[in-house]
């Protein structure tokens, strides 16, 4: 199946995007609302799977760094640009 | 391979660069006790007579050491996270480029070059234009050379201090102005 990307920025005016429906995939039930999106999913898919993946190594830069072939103050800069992103992205969380 | 001459430490860290750094000051020592070299300073090198073993691996030792300090602590103000044997290793390997520089002393030619133009004084027109000519080819290759340390040390700092404003450019270039003081006044004080 193949899984379309999730639109996270407003086409026109760049925006963040709202989830305005959800629907039961078994029963087909719809739900509307006005609900924003999680942090993680206003992120970029490529920063959302970098994500993952850190979680997935056990949260070990070194491990990440070794996996991705960049060195370890390299990954360290990445993961701390993406905490100041984050931060940006909830300032009163 | 751009990426690997003039920023490894994007790809390489920790030990892999330091024992690279250490086989580049070791390689510098030698080749300015071969072409007679002395670092008397972090952005430094003049030609001498005779240099004995000892003198350009000292030379190097406290160059290292003051450029250590001064980007060290640079580094520590930007961000805190700044690891030492980053810093020490970009400084160590960095300094390769400028190490190759000696070579344009085969034979002694730079600094018979240097004396003739001091015998020589203002009447520049009684030198041999082949004498003149040839020096100035080689020492223009200083400066490539020098670009390429001074890249090395940008690029290693860089990644080592997560690097991004202007102020913490500038941060950079009077650590650097801060190593040559420091270099300078070692000198100084042990060989005046």
């Amino acid at each position: 199946m193949q899984h379309h990307k999730l639109p996270i920025a407003c086409p026109s005016c760049s925006g963040s995007l709202h989830v305005s429906q959800l629907t039961c995939p078994s029963c087909s039930t719809q739900v509307s609302g006005n609900y924003p999106l999680p942090v993680l999913l206003r992120l970029p898919a490529d920063e959302q799977s970098f994500i993952l993946q850190f979680f997935l190594s056990g949260g070990s830069l070194k491990e990440m760094a070794s996996q991705t072939g960049v060195s370890y103050p390299t990954m360290r800069n990445r993961v701390d640009d993406l905490i100041e992103k984050i931060k940006q992205l909830t300032p009163t969380e | 391979m751009k990426k690997l001459l003039f920023n490894p430490f994007e790809k390489y860290d920790g030990r892999p660069i330091l024992v690279l750094g250490l086989l580049a000051t070791v390689i510098g020592g030698a080749l300015g006790y071969a072409f007679n070299a002395r670092f008397d300073g972090v952005l430094d090198m003049h030609f001498v007579d005779s240099a004995n073993y000892v003198e350009p691996f000292t030379d190097n030792v406290f160059n290292i050491a003051a450029l250590f300090a001064a980007l060290y602590i640079a580094g520590y103000i930007i961000n805190k996270k700044t690891r030492p044997i980053d810093i020490l290793g970009t400084v160590m390997l960095a300094r390769l480029p400028f190490y190759f520089d000696t070579l344009t002393n085969i034979n002694g030619y730079m600094n018979e070059f240097g004396k003739k133009i001091l015998e020589a004084g203002p009447n520049l027109q009684n030198l041999d234009p082949v004498d003149l000519w040839l020096p100035a080819l080689l020492g223009l290759l200083t400066l490539p050379l020098l670009i390429w340390y001074i890249a090395l040390l940008y690029n290693g700092f860089k990644t080592a201090t997560n690097l991004k404003t202007t102020q913490h450019k500038w941060s950079f270039a009077l650590a650097l102005i801060a190593a040559e003081i420091l270099s300078k006044i070692t000198f100084y004080l042990l060989y005046s």
